[in-house]
């Protein structure tokens, strides 16, 4: 147990390195390093683990700086032909990206429910208590489908129309947890707590065969994780549209904004494109949102937020902070290897 | 071909790969441990070390890669690394200049 999780961060570490580096070494280094970690024991391996650690950073950077020099010089007749690890991701179909913006919708049918089924109260004697069981009956559901869209995703080696079900789904797994056992005020956490839960998930990949392929489409394209995680502004959206207590065709406003960010980026051949239409999408969205709430944040007394997010409220400026970081390290990461293929 | 003056002196860590090559192939984890053992547990390879050193050593055209001929018992080939004849006549040359050194050093410590 203790080996694989060793080789788990391990693989971590090795990431850093050149993509070219990794490719000729990596499956070997690995190889080494599960050899010296089985043949020795105690503090031997602590040590060795230690040795690991403490060389990391400085033969990361010398590697880099290595690869770059031979890069612009071409000097050497040995050069290692550099393989990518990042091949173009084509555009999907529009049937990919419709069926991925459908998720948007489906979360709609939470906040509908109560308009809904608050209009037809009366007629049919529904009284609130009843009202609150058909709503919760709606919540679950979604779930159901979200996790059965998720299953066959998952089924299908995690195609990219499955994996903003699989965020929305852990997004209102995280969400129930902390409304069921942290209360309202730890609601502000939420974005970046479902960030670390999917990231978590995505990790488990490593070790966990059911999650292997997630595991692997991640990692051949980060921006994926962006997607997965982008999936939980609609249920960041439906608490601040609750929390403010504005109309439900504002949500079905927002959600489309969303879905439509969606569409864009699985239709985009271009990674500069794939990188800036989510966070530009949750701008827009944030905007809609900040245009009809007002400028003023209207939460819990208990939901601390500073006077500087009173533009992207709170949950929101929270959300695209990640977003953001994984945009930039996919374009740096796809930079490098175009400089690889240039060379 | 004579051995590039600017390639020595080698660095201690790159010595003691290329003596660790000498006897015949060898694959990553055996390398680590005959360095170990050549230089008395004095210098301990991390693994990002050993293997930016093997790659140095493949650009400059001084060991090669081949399969494994010992069979690791999985399906994976595994890489050994071999001395090339330019390697050997670098490791040559370095063991000579070292040789030179110690031979000036004892003659001056007995002088002294």
């Amino acid at each position: 147990m203790m080996t694989r999780l060793a080789l788990g961060l391990y693989r971590c570490l090795l990431a850093f390195y050149p993509a070219v580096f990794r490719h000729e070494f990596g499956l070997e280094m690995e190889a080494v390093l599960a050899q010296a970690l089985e043949a020795q024991r105690g503090p031997a391996v602590a040590r060795f683990c230690w040795r690991e650690l403490r060389d990391w950073p400085g033969l990361v950077w010398r590697t880099h700086l290595a690869e770059r020099s031979k890069m612009t010089t071409h000097t050497g007749s040995l050069q290692v032909q550099p393989v990518s690890t990042y091949p173009p991701i084509p555009a999907g179909t529009w049937r990919e990206a419709w069926l991925a913006a459908l998720s948007f919708l489906l979360i709609f049918w939470e906040t509908a429910g109560w308009a809904i089924l608050g209009a037809v109260r009366k007629p049919f004697n529904l009284t609130y208590a009843s009202l609150g069981q058909l709503t919760g009956g709606i919540l679950l559901a979604i779930i159901a489908i979200d996790l059965v869209v998720a299953v066959l995703g998952w089924r299908r080696g995690w195609p990219r129309w499955s994996l903003p079900y699989l965020g929305i789904l852990l997004s209102l797994v995280i969400f129930l947890v902390l409304a069921g056992f942290g209360g309202g005020g730890l609601l502000i956490f939420i974005t970046p707590l479902v960030f670390l839960f999917i990231l978590l998930v995505v990790v488990l990949g490593w070790w966990w065969k059911v999650l292997r392929s997630l595991n692997a489409r991640v990692r051949g394209d980060l921006m994926l994780l962006g997607l997965a995680y982008y999936c939980c502004l609609p249920v960041v959206f439906v608490l601040m549209m609750d929390e403010t207590r504005y109309e439900t065709s504002i949500e079905l406003v927002l959600y489309a904004i969303l879905a439509l960010g969606v569409v864009a980026y699985i239709r985009s051949a271009s990674p500069w494109l794939r990188a800036a239409v989510l966070p530009f999408a949750f701008v827009a969205a944030s905007l809609v949102a900040t245009f009809y709430r007002g400028w003023k944040f209207e939460g819990q007394q208990s939901w601390l937020v500073s006077d500087s997010f009173r533009l992207l409220t709170g949950l929101e400026a929270l959300a695209i902070v990640p977003l953001l970081l994984i945009g930039i390290l996919e374009l740096w990461r796809y930079g490098s290897q175009r400089r690889l293929h240039a060379a | 071909m004579p051995p590039s003056p600017d390639a020595l002196p080698l660095t201690e860590p790159t010595l003691l790969i290329l003596l660790s090559l000498s006897p015949g192939p060898k694959h990553g984890y055996a390398i680590m441990k005959e360095v170990e053992t050549l230089s008395d547990g004095r210098v301990l390879l991390s693994t990002g070390t050993l293997y930016g050193g093997l790659k140095r050593l493949l650009d400059e055209g001084w060991i090669m890669r081949v399969d494994d001929p010992e069979p690791n018992g999985t399906d994976r080939q595994r890489k050994a690394y071999i001395l090339t004849d330019q390697g050997r006549d670098i490791l040559r040359a370095e063991v000579e200049r070292l040789r030179k050194l110690v031979k000036v050093a004892q003659v001056r410590v007995v002088e002294a």
